[in-house]
């Protein structure tokens, strides 16, 4: 490659880059190979490639242009830095509060979701029970063995709603302990956070 | 060399190299280069920070048929290069003290 068609490249490859910044890179460069052709030295074992030794020039003036402080689009863009700093600058206690309490009010939900299933399931079987018995109670004189079957059933279903609703009257209980329990685990957290600060 | 040369102390010896007289890029590229190892494309952009930063100003100067442009120290460099030979001193002592094996408890 001939001093021309390397300093052609690297203008080619400097593209992007400012009038003046791009004047000044290949000022230079004009000047410098111009000096390793008298000092016969080779221009591309020196500088390497022309792309190469253009990255090399845009990323110092990128970080260059980083780093002044100017006006415009650059200090429109250190508002928007700012704001998402001030974002993760605020107290980590806040956001971490509100998803705790979101996630708290979803499992109590969830907890009463299932015990009122129960409670249900419960007052569908002894309902179902009670029918059944009555429903027996005329199977009695026409078929006496299908109604002591039926009535046996009915009683069985009924004491089974029973043994639900006393299951879901433990399940409260239990249920009442563990969402106190979280709550509790919850503000203690709170409280080292604030000890710790 | 196996010590890298991190940008304030490529900045150093740039403007120190520049305290036995101006230089065109060239000539100031062999300055560094006879002490230490860089590549022939390191001292560009910072010879145009350096400009930007006003520690260098430049001037042009024909010879031998063609332009050179000179690199000179300004007062605000010459200050800087007070500052960096400081700071230098400092780091040379503590790591000297580390390494030298003087560090004692």
């Amino acid at each position: 490659m001939s001093r021309e068609e390397y300093l052609d490249a690297l203008r080619k490859h400097l593209g992007k880059l400012p009038t003046d910044e791009k004047d000044s890179a290949m000022q230079y460069y004009i000047e410098y190979t111009e000096e390793l052709v008298a000092n016969g030295e080779d221009i591309e074992e020196k500088l390497g490639s022309p792309k190469d030794l253009a990255n090399s020039i845009l990323s110092e003036a990128a970080i260059r242009k980083m780093e002044e402080p100017e006006k415009g689009i650059k200090s429109r863009m250190d508002g928007v830095w700012l704001g998402i700093l001030a974002i993760f600058a605020l107290p980590i206690g806040l956001p971490l509060a509100i998803a705790a309490a979101v996630i708290v009010f979803a499992i109590i939900i969830v907890i009463f979701a299932v015990l009122l299933c129960l409670v249900l399931a419960a007052f569908v079987t002894g309902l179902g029970g009670v029918v059944g018995v009555f429903a027996a109670f005329t199977a009695w004189f026409s078929a006496p063995m299908t109604g002591m079957v039926a009535t046996g059933a009915g009683i069985f279903l009924i004491g089974f709603g029973i043994l639900i609703m006393l299951l879901v009257t433990k399940l409260w209980g239990a249920a009442f302990r563990l969402i106190g329990r979280l709550l509790r685990r919850i503000t203690d957290r709170k409280r080292t956070d604030r000890e710790v600060h | 060399m196996i010590y890298q040369l991190g940008a304030p102390l490529l900045d150093a010896c740039v403007l120190a190299a520049l305290t036995p007289g101006d230089a065109y890029g060239y000539v100031l590229t062999k300055r560094v280069q006879g002490v230490v190892d860089i590549s022939e494309s390191t001292l560009y952009p910072v010879l145009r920070r350096l400009q930007k930063d006003n520690l260098l100003l430049t001037y042009d100067q024909p010879e031998a048929g063609r332009n050179r442009r000179y690199y000179s120290l300004t007062d605000y460099g010459r200050e800087k290069l007070a500052y960096y030979r400081r700071e230098w001193e400092s780091y040379k002592k503590g790591i000297d003290t580390l390494l030298g094996g003087e560090m004692h408890e």
